[in-house]
């Protein structure tokens, strides 16, 4: 599969989907006027990349400013996706960065992942940017 | 809707008969034309841009070498023609996928293949700009008539606290003139109860939410015959999945697209003077108190999930806390408008922590200026960020 990048904007984050490296980023902030639309083709291509029974490790790197309520809808689609890859013997490491002292986007983390049984995952302060 | 005939200027046209010198002519006697049709018993065939034709005849020798041959030499021999019943939409539309500079240049246009005029590109142009800002005018005319529709709908709750709590402050500001952003009282004798609604979405989509929402929150307080802010919940997020067609989708990883999965976040409080208790149910919002003379504010958890998306499924239930009533007593409730705002020194978002501190800063004060201190550390911490969300604050005290 071709890696899949779209820049950041104002509205949507940096998506970098580098298949060779099996390295998934999603970064910024998230609140288009439309998730489902925004996200749709992410969720396809992360579904064909599963499919595609990949051996070795995949990271899935996501760190978030702002995250509107119809984007975590998706977010939660993203990571139920990643979970059930999971429960099929999938390796999928999901690291949740969050920058010091944002208590509103571990919070976040905290209520996407807790409930993902199968993922191996964890939420990572990192510095002041 | 406008056709281009309408906008078409039927000046004269030469024909391939006519020598360049002809056409030089034509643009001299003709200043305010910058472009000329060529016509060939009534079939257009090309277009002479004035900017071509005198660039071409200002070099040297060109009089004399072309002078006399056919303007035929220097037109543009596939100009865009359109049919003067299309729409300027339309043509605009073709004229800027188009390669041969149709925009800048112009259009022929026809009527049934015959030449039948012209039209500049900075006209069309001209006329598409028109359109879109009177098209965005008559958007933003209707959204700010929904405003008015929204805020008139909020004249009920704002009597009621009036009525049962006159000690309350109220904020409430949609990111774009309306949003998804909700507050709803009631109360008897004994008893008041108040509720902070954030449905999915912001401007039109969010304000369609809050009147499902809302209708659901009544019907449910008539169904349930209680003001018990879990039962509400739990009726709501039914009715709600009912409503918007979401119990019948299937849990899947988002593949359906176009089914509805909508929902809200609420934080719904019950004073009960008569038992003495405050009782607390919320879906992804809590709600903060604060007892007189203490400065510290206390934030009651929400539960889990939100309200009737399509994977809450119908028999969840919210959990109830309960807190002793004081005289005194203030409480808070919020969306996460304020919670989650982005921050200008910081690019992170405010927090309920720091939410709870600004509530604490002037706990001693008066219910408006505790009101006040809170709103204005909010919006310090935005700064020069644009809004993210609509945002929604109701204090009192009782």
């Amino acid at each position: 599969m071709e890696r899949l990048t779209l820049p950041a904007t104002q509205f949507t984050p940096l998506v970098d989907f580098d298949y060779a490296s099996r390295a998934f980023v999603l970064q910024g902030e998230s609140y288009p006027e439309n998730a489902a639309e925004f996200y749709g083709p992410i969720l396809s291509a992360l579904r064909q990349y599963m499919n595609d029974s990949q051996s070795g490790k995949t990271t899935v790197t996501l760190q978030f400013a702002y995250v509107n309520s119809s984007s975590t809808r998706s977010l939660q689609q993203l990571l139920t996706l990643l979970d059930s890859a999971a429960r099929d013997g999938a390796s999928i490491d999901v690291r949740w960065l969050v920058e010091v002292d944002d208590d509103a986007m571990a919070e976040l983390g905290v209520d996407l992942l807790s409930d993902k049984g199968s993922l191996s995952y964890e939420i990572v302060n990192t510095p002041l940017s | 809707m406008f056709r281009i005939g309408q906008l078409a200027t039927t000046g004269p046209a030469l024909t391939p008969r006519h020598t360049c010198v002809e056409a030089l002519d034509y643009f001299s006697g003709h200043p305010s034309h910058d472009i000329l049709p060529i016509v060939n018993e009534d079939r257009p065939v090309g277009l002479i841009t004035r900017h071509v034709l005198l660039e071409r005849f200002s070099r040297p020798f060109q009089h004399e070498l072309f002078g006399n041959k056919s303007c035929s030499l220097f037109m543009d021999k596939k100009p865009l023609l359109v049919d003067e019943d299309d729409s300027i939409a339309t043509v605009g539309a073709v004229a800027a996928s188009d390669s041969r500079k149709a925009l800048q240049d112009g259009v022929i246009v026809t009527s049934k293949g015959k030449y039948s005029g012209t039209c500049s590109g900075p006209t069309i142009m001209q006329v598409l700009a028109d359109m879109q800002v009177e098209r965005s005018r008559q958007v933003l005319e209707g959204v700010r008539y929904a405003s008015r529709i929204q805020r008139a709908f909020l004249h009920t709750s704002n009597e009621n606290l009036a009525e049962h709590l006159p000690q309350h402050q109220v904020f409430w500001e949609p990111r774009d003139m309306v949003g998804g952003d909700y507050y709803f009282c009631r109360g008897d004798r004994d008893r008041v109860f108040v509720a902070v609604l954030d449905c999915t979405g912001h401007g039109v989509p969010g304000a369609l939410m809050t009147m499902i929402m809302s209708a659901n929150l009544e019907a449910s307080i008539a169904e349930v015959d209680c003001w018990d802010p879990s039962a509400l919940l739990a009726n709501i997020n039914r009715r709600a999945r009912a409503a918007l067609g979401q119990r019948q989708r299937p849990q899947s990883d988002g593949a359906a697209n176009e089914c509805s999965d909508d929902g809200m976040d609420a934080s719904l409080v019950l004073i009960d003077r008569r038992k003495g208790r405050l009782q607390f149910a919320g879906a992804r919002l809590p709600v903060f108190v604060s007892y007189a003379g203490h400065d510290s504010w206390v934030c009651l958890p929400a539960g889990r999930p939100g309200v009737g998306y399509a994977d809450t499924p119908d028999d969840t239930e919210w959990p109830i806390s309960e807190t002793p009533l004081e005289k005194g007593m203030r409480i808070a409730l919020a969306t996460d408008g304020l919670f989650d705002q982005i921050g200008e020194t910081r690019a992170i978002a405010y927090g309920k922590a720091r939410f709870a501190q600004s509530l604490g800063a002037a706990s001693g004060a008066g219910l408006q200026d505790n009101f006040e201190e809170t709103l204005s550390r909010y919006r310090q911490w935005q700064g020069s960020q644009s809004r993210r969300d609509d945002a929604t604050l109701v204090m009192f005290e009782v």
